[in-house]
C-alpha cells in the first residue's frame, strides 16, 4: 500500500515494504508500451481490499509517464484519496516530473479550456508529490466533487453520477485539443476504484466498468478466492469485451493483514485531513506537532460570509430549518458551486471547517486553505458525515466543546 | 450480506483512537455543544409532556446529521419514535392515519429492538463467538427483548401489545445502562459546576499563598480554571469576583501596613495581582469580564437599593465600616490598578482590544457619577485606553459632577425613600443630559463600533474576517457587546436568531406546557451576571437591551433585539419607546 508521503510516519511504516513485482512490471509495461498503433490507454484498476489498487496505481502512473507527458488520474476510491481529503472524488492531471522544483510550483496549467475558471478554481490544490523511486511531479486537481462519506453505501447513484461527470468532462473537455478539433490530446486515464467489491460495492463497480470507455482492466487477485471478483470479464453481460483483461496477483496475503485494518484506514483518512488543513497556515510555521497546529488554526482569522449569501445542504440527511446551525457548527463542509446544468451535485473548490457561527451578526466563519479569488463563487456548504480531526479541537487552554470528556466507553 | 467497506459511522471510534495517540484518553467528539444540552435533551426524552420529547428527538435528528452520534442515543430515539407513531400512546391521534398504521408501527419498534440488542452485543461478539443471549445477558438486557429480536430475524413480527411493552422494558434499560451512568460520569456535575470552580480557586489561592512548593500542582489547577472559563465564563468570573470581594478589605488594609513597616507579605495586594496577571494571561478578557461583573454587581445593589428603599437598606450593611458597594468599588478600583500595572504590552497581548474598555468607562459614567471612586477609576481607565481626548472629558465630567455632589459623600445620606429616589433621579438626568453631550462629542471621533458593525453589512460576500482573536473552533472569540462565547444557535426558518429554547431547569420545574413568557423569564435567569439589568422603576416596559437593525420595515413593522432575542415589533411599539431606542443609539455611538 502506498501511503500520502506528508505522513512521516506512515511512508516509515511503508518504505522497504513496497515490492514490485514482475508481474506487476510486465503489466504496466504492456499497458504502456503494448503496440504502436493502439489508443492511449484508459485503464481501471479494482480488487479487494488492501490487494494494492493504489499501489499499482502509481506504479503504472510512474511508468506511463515515462512515454506520456501528462496523466489523468481518476480517483473514485473516497475512503482512501490518492491526491485530495477523503470523501472526495476527483480528476487530477498528473506532469512530468521537472528537475526546477521552483518552476513547477509556479507553473500555471497550459491549456486554455472555455472554462478556464474551472481549472482556476484547482491551482490552490496543485502540489507535488514524490512517487516510489521518489521523482517529484506536479498535480493539478482538475475537478472534484465532495460526496460527504466515505464509501459510497450512503447513495450509490449520486456516487456513480459524480463519477460520469467527473468522466464526462475527461472525455469532452481534456482529451479535445483546443487547436485542432480532429487530432486528440494524448491524455492516458488511470480510474482508481474503491475496494468494496462485494453487494452494491459490486454493482457500482459493475456499472462504472461499462460507462467508461477502457482499453484495460487490471484485476488484482488477492489470496483467498471468495474475497475476489469473479473471474473473467465479469462485467459484460454478452461477451462486449473490448478491453484488455489483465489479472495480476495482489503483493501481499491479505489474509495475513492486521484486523484493526478499518481503524487504520480511519486514521489515514484523519491524517490526509489535517494534512489538507495544514495548508492554511503559511508554510515555513513550524507545525511539527498536531497540538501546535490546531492552535495556529484556532488563532487563525477565517474567512467570514454572511448566511444570507450562502445556502447550507446536507448531502445524505434532512436538517430541520431550525436545527440548521447545531448541525453545522464545527463541522466539515465542501465548498460547492451551485451549477444550473445539473441541479445534484455541485462541483466542489475544496473542503473548509466551519469554525464559529454568530447568528447575531449574520455570519459564517469558516477556515479553509482555498484563496479568496476562487473562494467568491462558493455559494453552497455541503455538509456530509466526515469527521472533523479530533485533534482540532483540542488546542492548549481552548477545548472545543464537542470534544468532551467522561464519555462512557460504553456508547 | 454484511457491508465489506468500513462502515460510515465507524469514525466515532476511529477518531477516538487516533486521538489516543498523545492526546488524552477519554475525550472524544461528540455532537452536542455542551453536557448541559445532552443533559436537556436526556431529561426531556424521558419526560411526559409530547412537546418537550418532540423538541429533543428534532435535537437528536440534527446530532445524527452531524455523524459522530453514540449509537445508544440513536436507538433511545428510535424507541419513541415509534412510540409517537402509536396511536395508543399518542393523545395526537392523526384523524387520518393509514390503516396500515399498526403495520408500520410494528415495523418501527421491531427494528428498534434489533438494533438494540446488536449495539451492544456487537463489541462484546467482536472478539469471542458467544451467543447474542450470552453476551446480552451479561448486560442484563431484558431476556424479553433478545428473544423478540430472534423473532424479529427468523420467525414473523411479533404482536403489538408485545412490542409495545417491550419497548417500554427497552427505554427503562437504556436509561439505566447508558443515560443514568452517563450522567454520573460526568465530573464536573451539570449545573453543579459553580462548586467545583469555587473550591478550585480556593485551593490555588491558598497553595499560593501558604504551601511552598508543589507548582506542579497549582499549575494544573490554574490549566483546570482556565479551561472551564473557556466554557463557562461568566461562572469562573463571578466565583472569582466573590473571592476577591472577601479579601479586597484586607487587601487595602494590608497594603497601609506594608507600606509603614515595609515587609512585603506573600497575599498581598502584589502577590494577588501577580496570580490575577498569570491567570489572565491564559484566560482571554479575564479582567475584562472581572470589570464587568463587578460594574454589573454595582448596578444590581443601587437598583436593589431603589426598589428596596430604607428598610433593607441597613440590612445591606451600610451600619458597618464598609458597605457591599463599597467594596465593589475598591474591588473596581483594585482591578483597574491591575489592569493598568499590565502594560502595553500586556493590554494587547491578551487581545484586549479598546472598545470594550470604552464600554465600560461609558457605564461608569452613566451608573455612579456620585461615587468619587468610582469616577477616579475611570478616570484611570480612560488613562489605560491611552486616548487623550477620553480623558480630558472624562476629567471634565467628573469636576462637572463633584460640583454638584459633595465628593467626600459616599453616598447621599437617606432621608426616606422617597428623598432618595427623588435625589437620584435627578442625578441620574443630570448623568445622561451631559452623557447625551458627550456622546454627541464623539460621534465625529467614531470610535468604538464602527468596524464591528460594519462587518455585519459588507456587500461582498467572502472576505477575511477583521480582528480576529484566538478561540476554540467552534465557538466564537468574545466581542465588544457579547462576552461569552458558546454560540447561541437557534434560529427561526429564515435563519434568525431566537431566544434559546433549552431550558433544564424550567422543564422540570413547571408541570404545564413552556408558555413564551416564562421562558422569557428563566432564560434572563439563567444567562447569567453578565445579563443582569437594573430594574429600574419602570418594569413594565420591557428594557430594550439592544437596538438591533431593522431588517424589515415595509409594512411599519420591524425586528428589534429584545432581550437578547429578534422579536417583531410594530410601528407603534417602537414609537412609545423611541425614547428609550434613541438614548441607546446615542449610547452605542
Amino acid at each position: 500500500m502506498a501511503w500520502p508521503e506528508e505522513n512521516p510516519s506512515s511512508s516509515k511504516i511503508a518504505r522497504g515494504k513496497i515490492r514490485i513485482s514482475e508481474e506487476w512490471s510486465k503489466a504496466a509495461v504492456s499497458i504502456t508500451f503494448g503496440s504502436q498503433d493502439s489508443p492511449q490507454p484508459t485503464v481501471l484498476v479494482c480488487g479487494p481490499k488492501n490487494s494494492g489498487k493504489s499501489t499499482f496505481s502509481r506504479h503504472l502512473l510512474n511508468v506511463l509517464l515515462q512515454k506520456y507527458k501528462k496523466v489523468a488520474f481518476l480517483d473514485t476510491d473516497i475512503g482512501q484519496t490518492e491526491f485530495t481529503p477523503p470523501g472526495v472524488l476527483s480528476l487530477c492531471i498528473i506532469d512530468k516530473p521537472t528537475p526546477d522544483l521552483e518552476i513547477i510550483c509556479m507553473k500555471t496549467p497550459e491549456r486554455t479550456t472555455n472554462d478556464l475558471h474551472v481549472m482556476d478554481h484547482m491551482l490552490y490544490l496543485k502540489g507535488v508529490f514524490k512517487d516510489l523511486s521518489c521523482n517529484l511531479f506536479f498535480i493539478a486537481v482538475i475537478r472534484c466533487y465532495f460526496f460527504g462519506d466515505v464509501s459510497s453505501s450512503r447513495d450509490p447513484g449520486k456516487y456513480l453520477q459524480c463519477v460520469y461527470a467527473l468522466y464526462d468532462y475527461y472525455r469532452d473537455e481534456l482529451c479535445k485539443s483546443e487547436n485542432s478539433k480532429s487530432s486528440m490530446v494524448e491524455l492516458p486515464l488511470i480510474v482508481n476504484t474503491p475496494g468494496w467489491i462485494k453487494g452494491s460495492g459490486y454493482e457500482v463497480l459493475v456499472k462504472m466498468l461499462n460507462y467508461v470507455s477502457l482499453t484495460h482492466v487490471v484485476k488484482l487477485r488477492s489470496y483467498n478466492d471468495s474475497k475476489d471478483l469473479p473471474r473473467g470479464a465479469f462485467w459484460c453481460d454478452n461477451g462486449c469485451n473490448h478491453s484488455t483483461l489483465l489479472e495480476i496477483k495482489a503483493v501481499i496475503d491479505c489474509a495475513t493483514c492486521p484486523l484493526t485494518l478499518q481503524k487504520i484506514a480511519a486514521l489515514f483518512r484523519e491524517i490526509k485531513m489535517i494534512a489538507y488543513f495544514r495548508q492554511c497556515i503559511p508554510s515555513g510555521s513550524n507545525l511539527n506537532r498536531n497540538k501546535v497546529l490546531a492552535r495556529a488554526l484556532a488563532a487563525l482569522p477565517p474567512y467570514e460570509v454572511p448566511i444570507s449569501s450562502i445556502k447550507v445542504r446536507h448531502l445524505h440527511c434532512q436538517v430541520p430549518s431550525s436545527e440548521v446551525f447545531y448541525s453545522l457548527n464545527a463541522s466539515i463542509v465542501g465548498l460547492g458551486i451551485s451549477s444550473e446544468k445539473s441541479p445534484d451535485i455541485h462541483l466542489c473548490v475544496g473542503l473548509g471547517i466551519v469554525r464559529g457561527i454568530d447568528l447575531f451578526k449574520g455570519l459564517l466563519y469558516v477556515i479553509t486553505p482555498v484563496p479568496l479569488r476562487i473562494l467568491e463563487k462558493v455559494d453552497i456548504l455541503l455538509q456530509g458525515f466526515i469527521q472533523i480531526p479530533q485533534g482540532f479541537l483540542q488546542a492548549q487552554g481552548c477545548v472545543s466543546p464537542y470534544s468532551a470528556t467522561d464519555v462512557l466507553p460504553i456508547c | 450480506m454484511a457491508l465489506e467497506e468500513e462502515e460510515a459511522v465507524v469514525p466515532s471510534t476511529a477518531a477516538a483512537d487516533a486521538a489516543s495517540i498523545g492526546q488524552s484518553y477519554n475525550s472524544r467528539i461528540v455532537p452536542w455543544l455542551s453536557w448541559d444540552e445532552w443533559d436537556h435533551v436526556r431529561v426531556s426524552l424521558f419526560s411526559s409532556y409530547p412537546d418537550a420529547i418532540e423538541a429533543a428527538l428534532t435535537r437528536v435528528l440534527t446530532w445524527r446529521s452531524r455523524g459522530c452520534i453514540p449509537p445508544l442515543i440513536e436507538v433511545t430515539a428510535d424507541f419513541l419514535m415509534a412510540q409517537r407513531m402509536d396511536p395508543f400512546f399518542g393523545k395526537n391521534h392523526l384523524p387520518d392515519a393509514p390503516h396500515s398504521v399498526d403495520q408500520i408501527v410494528t415495523n418501527l419498534y421491531s427494528m428498534a429492538v434489533v438494533r438494540l440488542v446488536n449495539v451492544v452485543v456487537e463489541k462484546k461478539r467482536k472478539h469471542k463467538l458467544t451467543s447474542i443471549a450470552e453476551a446480552a445477558a451479561e448486560y442484563s438486557i431484558p431476556r424479553m427483548l433478545i428473544d423478540i429480536r430472534h423473532e424479529c430475524s427468523h420467525r414473523k413480527l411479533p404482536a403489538l401489545p408485545l412490542l409495545r411493552d417491550a419497548a417500554l422494558q427497552a427505554l427503562d434499560w437504556l436509561r439505566s445502562y447508558y443515560w443514568d451512568p452517563q450522567k454520573n460520569a460526568l465530573s464536573s456535575p451539570v449545573g453543579g459546576m459553580r462548586e467545583k470552580i469555587d473550591s478550585d480557586l480556593r485551593e490555588l489561592t491558598l497553595r499560593r499563598f501558604t504551601v511552598s512548593g508543589h507548582r506542579k500542582k497549582s499549575r494544573s489547577i490554574m490549566n483546570e480554571l482556565v479551561l472551564q472559563y473557556n466554557l463557562n465564563t461568566s461562572e469562573v468570573v463571578s466565583s472569582l469576583a466573590d473571592l476577591l470581594l472577601e479579601v479586597i478589605p484586607s487587601l487595602i488594609e494590608n497594603h497601609q501596613q506594608e507600606c509603614e513597616s515595609g515587609v512585603i507579605r506573600k497575599d498581598s495586594s502584589a502577590g494577588w495581582r501577580t496570580l490575577i496577571n498569570q491567570i489572565s494571561s491564559m484566560a482571554r478578557n479575564l479582567l475584562l469580564n472581572l470589570l464587568t461583573e463587578v460594574l454589573d454587581r454595582v448596578e444590581t445593589q443601587e437598583s436593589s437599593i431603589f426598589e428596596a428603599g430604607s428598610d433593607q437598606w441597613s440590612s445591606l450593611g451600610y451600619g458597618g465600616e464598609a458597605g457591599e458597594t463599597d467594596n465593589l468599588c475598591s474591588l473596581f478600583a483594585w482591578l483597574i490598578d491591575t489592569l493598568k500595572s499590565g502594560t502595553e504590552a500586556h493590554l494587547s497581548e491578551i487581545g484586549m482590544s479598546r472598545g470594550p474598555l470604552i464600554l465600560i468607562l461609558r457605564r461608569i459614567l452613566m451608573l455612579a457619577p456620585w461615587n468619587k471612586q468610582l469616577m477616579d477609576s475611570g478616570v484611570k481607565l480612560a488613562e489605560v485606553i491611552k486616548e487623550n481626548f477620553f480623558i480630558d472629558k472624562v476629567q471634565k465630567f467628573q469636576s462637572l459632577v463633584s460640583s454638584n455632589v459633595d465628593a467626600s459623600d459616599r453616598i447621599p445620606p437617606i432621608e426616606s425613600s422617597s428623598a432618595l429616589f427623588i435625589e437620584q433621579e435627578e442625578s441620574m438626568r443630570e448623568a445622561s443630559q451631559k452623557l447625551s453631550l458627550f456622546g454627541l462629542n464623539c460621534e465625529d471621533n467614531k470610535l468604538v463600533y464602527s468596524e464591528d458593525s460594519k462587518s455585519a453589512t459588507i456587500s461582498g460576500k467572502w472576505s477575511i474576517a477583521k480582528s480576529w482573536s484566538s478561540c476554540p473552533i467552534g465557538m466564537l472569540p468574545p466581542d465588544s457587546i457579547n462576552l461569552s462565547r458558546v454560540p447561541k444557535l437557534s434560529c427561526d426558518a429564515e435563519g434568525r436568531p431566537v431566544t434559546e429554547e433549552w431550558n433544564c431547569k424550567e422543564l422540570n420545574s413547571c408541570a404545564c406546557k413552556r408558555g413564551p413568557e416564562s421562558l422569557k423569564d428563566s432564560t434572563e435567569e439563567d444567562s447569567g451576571p453578565r445579563k443582569k439589568r437594573p430594574r429600574k422603576g419602570s418594569k413594565e416596559t420591557r428594557d430594550v437591551e439592544e437596538v438591533g437593525l431593522e431588517v424589515e420595515g415595509a409594512a411599519g413593522a420591524g425586528w428589534l433585539i429584545i432581550n437578547g432575542a429578534w422579536e417583531q415589533v410594530s410601528q407603534d411599539y417602537i414609537c412609545a419607546n423611541s425614547e428609550k431606542v434613541a438614548e441607546l443609539v446615542l449610547n452605542l455611538l
